[in-house]
């Protein structure tokens, strides 16, 4: 069964890769969404299994590495963790395949798309289900490698394959810092297994551990967009945009959260690394909410949502409530997809492919349904009570005040001011598409209709996840004796759940509602009534206040400045003056002008200069006399002699 | 063994008769000498595989040791396996070489034919002045080769290599009489029982590290190989990134570690820093360069850095990785200089990186296995360079946490010289100074695929390789009992 669920994707995306150009273009999409589907049913399968019946599957095919002490096996875990990330990512995989269907119908490289999907779908459910370090880290790579080429998969655009460039080089900053995390480890506990290390967390050195979950934070932020590690998150949505449903709402991004997540053991014995978790989730939540209610392009918005969402995971690992994390892992990928989703979809459907928000408008009329979607996934990020959203988000923000410390205090205040933001932006975004005066062409408005229906079947299935699946799911992971603490460790000290639970007040649950509500309902009179309030530019202040968000804090601008132009510079000042330079001076070019230079000498001497050649002669006899009676005056007068001469 | 040496004796011998005096029309049958030692390194590939079935793997030491015109002959697990890749990737240059060398064919295959053959000499014989003699040898042929086959600044490349190797070599040299004088013997298994004192090893490794580092090479004196690999041919290049690079890993390996191993595992640290300028240095440096080979050229310096931050890590993940590194590196270094020196030079004439541009358009395939080749050097799990790379990582953070740490650097600088030259190659619309050309032949496609085959299975499986390894690395290992 396990082998089913991990490997049926991978031969798929083999068999559509090697084979699709014999068995064309429909058999290998139907191979392709085939071996999902297998994947899909398996693992609803075993999430009864493993939920419900509490069962736990370990399958180990065979050896991978044996080396001396380290033993690495090509082992897979099933457990409660693994198989409820395994849940959002197999059913988002498999509707995001059928929504490719429709999206990438025109392509005429579809079968490439198609295997490079599902091969990102095999590389991702290796990195849940990896029972060690080293299985997690090769899912870890090859979602990386696997985003490269769906990024660039246009690989005539420019743009395109840049961006591929950054997301890879990015991932791999973080993946650098990974390797010296598994390495440490290794050093530590001499092995990779998951068991090994967290059975003995109690005994281990709390700096040790300490610096080896900052080498994996590092690299989970530059996976799951920390502040700091995400321009590749807004470059990469220059890819199709099945590729940004998928690994950019419910698979990439997540990975470092389930590392973390799977890391539960021995966080809890580092309390700086809580406390810097913390502080980088909240940081990263705020300013991505920030950056989007200036940002402009549909899709980069949709994207800055998602990084806020990881950035309210990343707090509920800091504040030790991995259950929450886990569950808004599930729930967020649900929504987030379905908003991403119908991005494409007006994307797909506006003739000029346009995907800046100031183009659009007034859409309602056109495309029902795709408002439908849009709002139900809008409203369900905005956590408004009954949706999905309301029971994942809010509990997390409501348990950093219960957590009664101050950073969490702190912190909550960031949760909620991007709470808030996202409401905002949400809505900004739902007002530009549908209620906006009509910005586009009349030739873009006469051939606007809905897509084909193909694409709105996995879009209605997820709609239907965003309302119901919080309220169904919620006591299984959120609830008193949920069947997750099995699989994850809270330190007795950081557990704050009954706190948040029974001592806050009503009023700090409500806030975030409140003040959403209150902002949105402002955000829409403005809209409707004061626009002119919103000229931005006629305002000096607010203009830089609006630029400064828009270019997204100048950060891309420092970063190409200082790190990347300079290290090209320090790259080209090496191999001018060192490697061309210096190298080649004092090497062959030394060696050989310096032989010519003394072999030249020497030919003066032979050939052109007797008087030189005899008062040699002269001095090697003054010298070898005097040298021979060992007399210094002599010496001083056998000099004064060569002189003269 | 002795049946190997024979064949390849008499084979080498017989094929230069047949050049010289022109037994058979050579205008008739055409590419016959190439064809005859191509079947002569098939044969020795044949004959070498079929080795492991006569060895015993729980066996320590030398394997088979056979004496042959008074010098020892024998292998161990570390020697078989470059034995069974300088076979193989001889078959590759060969085949690589097959059509684009046009005048003096003949005289190409044969040199390129006793490059190897001398180069697999050099890991089974068990003394030192043969391994001296060998080790310098490898340089006539490729000097011969660069000289004459090379590019357009072949005279430069083959007296850099010449002058950079021979006077390296004149330290090993040195080292090696110091060796004999004290010993009085240079055979492998004698010498490796006796220990000299520390000043005098010390003395020792300084000079055996000046011949063995540039052969490696090492930062300050790595300048010949980029020059030497874009000026040399198809075949000269495989081989000096296949195995003459090795052959310093081999010389540490047989040396160093087991002959002077206290005052290795003393200048160790020196080494590390060595080995993590060679890395970084050689990785910004790359990131400048504009030559196709020459990128790639940098690439192996870079890796072979990581190679030795292994090797000297005195634990059995550094060593096997190093080993695991080197073996990976031999096939994908050749398969990045077969895409870029034989495939786009063949077609295009030019190794200027700015002149391709969106290759993928009209060679699909070429740009699946450029992709697939520079992901394997870069480290990607699954393919067998990651094996390595990480072995030698966690060896030398094991090693020390703290200098070993930086060889991770290698994890992010790789990826970004190789896919600044992957992607500008690849991605991009058609460029119209570029003129369409066909894709790859079945030749160059076979040799791609028997390179990507071993990366893939191995990278899987990596336990084929490290089993036969274990015992005779397990030898290198110092540890001092108090």
């Amino acid at each position: 069964m396990i082998n089913l669920i991990v490997f049926s994707t991978l031969i798929g995306s083999l068999i559509s890769g090697f084979l699709g150009r014999y068995i064309g273009i429909k058999w290998s999409r139907n191979i392709v969404c085939l071996s999902v589907f297998i994947s899909l049913i398996t693992t609803y399968i075993l999430f009864i299994s493993v939920m419900i019946n509490n069962n736990e599957y370990r399958n180990i095919i065979m050896s991978w590495i044996n080396v001396d002490f380290l033993n690495i096996d090509w082992g897979f875990l099933i457990d409660k963790i693994s198989i409820s990330t395994l849940i959002p990512v197999v059913t988002i995989s498999f509707l995001v395949h059928i929504y490719a269907l429709v999206y990438m119908n025109h392509d005429p490289h579809q079968q490439r798309f198609f295997s490079y999907l599902s091969f990102f779908t095999f590389g991702m459910i290796l990195l849940v289900t990896g029972d060690n370090f080293l299985i997690l880290f090769l899912g870890w790579e090859l979602i990386g490698v696997a985003s490269y080429l769906l990024i660039s998969f246009w690989f005539t655009r420019i743009s395109a394959a840049k961006s591929g460039l950054n997301s890879l080089l990015m991932n791999r900053f973080g993946d650098t810092f990974l390797v010296i995390g598994l390495a440490l480890i290794i050093y530590l506990v001499g092995s990779l297994n998951f068991d090994t290390l967290f059975s003995l967390n109690a005994y281990l050195s709390t700096d040790m551990l300490t610096i080896i979950l900052i080498c994996l934070l590092l690299g989970c932020a530059s996976k799951s967009v920390q502040f700091g590690l995400h321009t590749w998150l807004l470059n990469s949505m220059e890819g199709p945009t099945p590729v940004s449903s998928l690994l950019h709402a419910a698979c990439l991004v997540i990975a470092g959260v389930y590392l973390l997540i799977r890391c539960s053991f021995i966080i809890e014995y580092s309390p700086i690394i809580l406390i810097i978790i913390l502080i980088s989730g909240g940081i990263s939540t705020l300013v991505s909410g920030l950056m989007a209610i200036a940002s402009n392009d549909i899709k980069r918005i949709i994207a800055l949502s998602t990084m806020s969402q990881v950035g309210i995971m990343m707090l509920g690992i800091g504040i030790s409530a991995y259950n929450l994390a886990l569950f808004h892992l599930i729930c967020h990928s649900f929504f987030k997809a379905l908003l991403f989703m119908s991005a494409g979809a007006i994307i797909h459907a506006v003739g000029n492919g346009y995907q800046d928000i100031r183009t659009y408008g007034s859409f309602l009329k056109f495309l029902p349904l795709t408002y439908i979607c849009i709002l139900i996934a809008s409203l369900s990020l905005m956590a408004l009570p009954g949706l999905t959203g309301y029971y994942s988000k809010d509990i997390i923000i409501e348990t950093l005040y219960g957590s009664y410390t101050l950073t969490g205090y702190i912190i909550y205040w960031f949760a909620l001011g991007s709470a808030t933001l996202t409401s905002i932006y949400s809505i900004r975004l739902i007002y530009y598409l549908f209620f906006n005066k009509p910005n586009n062409p009349k030739y873009i408005y006469l051939h606007l209709r809905e897509n084909p229906t193909l694409m709105y079947i996995p879009m209605t299935i997820l709609a239907l996840f965003s309302i119901f699946i919080g309220y169904l799911i919620k006591d299984l992971y959120l609830g008193m004796g949920t069947p997750l603490y099995n699989n994850m460790f809270i330190h007795p000290n950081n557990l704050y759940f009954i706190d948040t639970e029974f001592s806050l007040n009503t009023y700090i649950k409500l806030l975030p509602l409140i003040t959403s509500i209150l902002l949105c309902i402002i955000l829409i009179l403005f809209y409707e009534l004061y626009y002119n309030k919103l000229f931005i530019y006629n305002s000096k202040y607010i203009k830089y206040i609006y630029k400064f968000f828009n270019q997204k804090f100048y950060y891309d601008q420092i970063i190409n400045n200082y790190a990347y132009r300079s290290s090209l510079y320090i790259s080209y000042l090496l191999n001018t003056y060192i490697d061309k330079g210096i190298l080649i001076f004092l090497g062959p070019y030394g060696l050989s002008s310096l032989s010519l230079h003394l072999s030249n000498l020497i030919n003066k001497l032979v050939f052109f200069n007797l008087g030189l050649i005899i008062e040699l002669i002269f001095f090697s006899l003054f010298l070898a006399l005097f040298i021979h009676s060992y007399s210094l005056l002599y010496f001083f007068i056998a000099l004064i002699i060569f002189i003269f001469i | 063994m002795r049946e190997l040496i024979i064949l390849n004796f008499y084979g080498i011998i017989g094929l230069i008769g047949l050049a010289k005096n022109k037994l058979i029309s050579i205008k008739q049958n055409k590419n016959l000498i190439g064809k005859g030692v191509l079947i002569i390194c098939i044969l020795s590939l044949y004959l070498i595989i079929n080795e492991l079935k006569e060895i015993n793997l729980t066996d320590l030491g030398y394997l088979r040791v056979t004496r042959l015109l008074n010098i020892n002959i024998g292998y161990d697990g570390i020697s078989l396996i470059f034995i069974i890749l300088t076979l193989y990737l001889g078959v590759i240059s060969i085949i690589s070489n097959y059509k684009n060398i046009v005048a003096r064919k003949e005289l190409y295959m044969l040199l390129l034919m006793s490059l190897i053959i001398l180069m697999g000499l050099n890991f089974v014989c068990l003394d030192l002045i043969s391994f001296y003699i060998l080790f310098e040898i490898t340089l006539i042929p490729l000097f011969l080769i660069i000289g004459i086959y090379g590019g357009s600044n072949k005279n430069k490349a083959a007296y850099y290599i010449l002058i950079y190797t021979l006077c390296s070599s004149l330290f090993m040299l040195l080292s090696i009489i110091m060796i004999y004088i004290l010993y009085n013997n240079v055979d492998f298994i004698t010498i490796n029982s006796k220990i000299i004192s520390m000043e005098l090893q010390s003395l020792l490794l300084i000079g055996l590290m000046l011949g063995l580092g540039v052969k490696t090479p090492l930062v300050p004196i790595h300048t010949w190989l980029p020059t030497v690999h874009s000026e040399s041919p198809l075949g000269g290049s495989i081989l000096l990134a296949g195995i003459v690079l090795k052959l310093a890993i081999y010389g540490i390996i047989r040396i160093l570690l087991s002959n002077i191993s206290e005052i290795s595992l003393l200048y160790a640290p020196i080494l590390y820093v060595i080995g993590i300028i060679t890395i970084i240095y050689s990785s910004l440096v790359t990131l400048s360069q504009t030559d196709l080979k020459v990128i790639i050229a940098y690439s192996s310096i870079s890796h072979l850095g990581v190679c030795i931050l292994g090797i000297f890590a005195n634990n059995l993940l550094g060593i096997v990785g190093s080993l695991v590194l080197c073996l990976a590196h031999g096939f994908v270094s050749p398969a990045l200089f077969i895409l870029m020196g034989g495939i786009l030079y063949d077609r295009y004439h030019n190794r200027i990186l700015f002149y391709y541009q969106g290759l993928t358009q009209f060679m699909p395939i070429f740009a699946i296995y450029l992709v697939f080749f520079s992901f394997c050097n870069t480290g990607t799990p699954l393919s067998y360079n990651f094996i390595g790379e990480f072995l030698c990582i966690s060896g030398a953070i094991i090693k020390h946490p703290f200098i070993g740490a930086f060889t991770a650097a290698s994890v992010i600088l790789s990826a970004c010289y190789q896919f600044k030259l992957t992607n500008k190659l690849t991605s991009g619309s058609f460029s119209k100074y570029l003129s369409i050309t066909y894709d790859l032949l079945y030749r160059e496609h076979f040799i791609l695929l028997f390179l990507a085959i071993p990366t893939l299975i191995l990278g899987i499986a990596p336990n084929i390789i490290s089993n036969l390894l274990f015992l005779s690395s397990n030898a290198l290992i110092y540890s001092i009992v108090i």
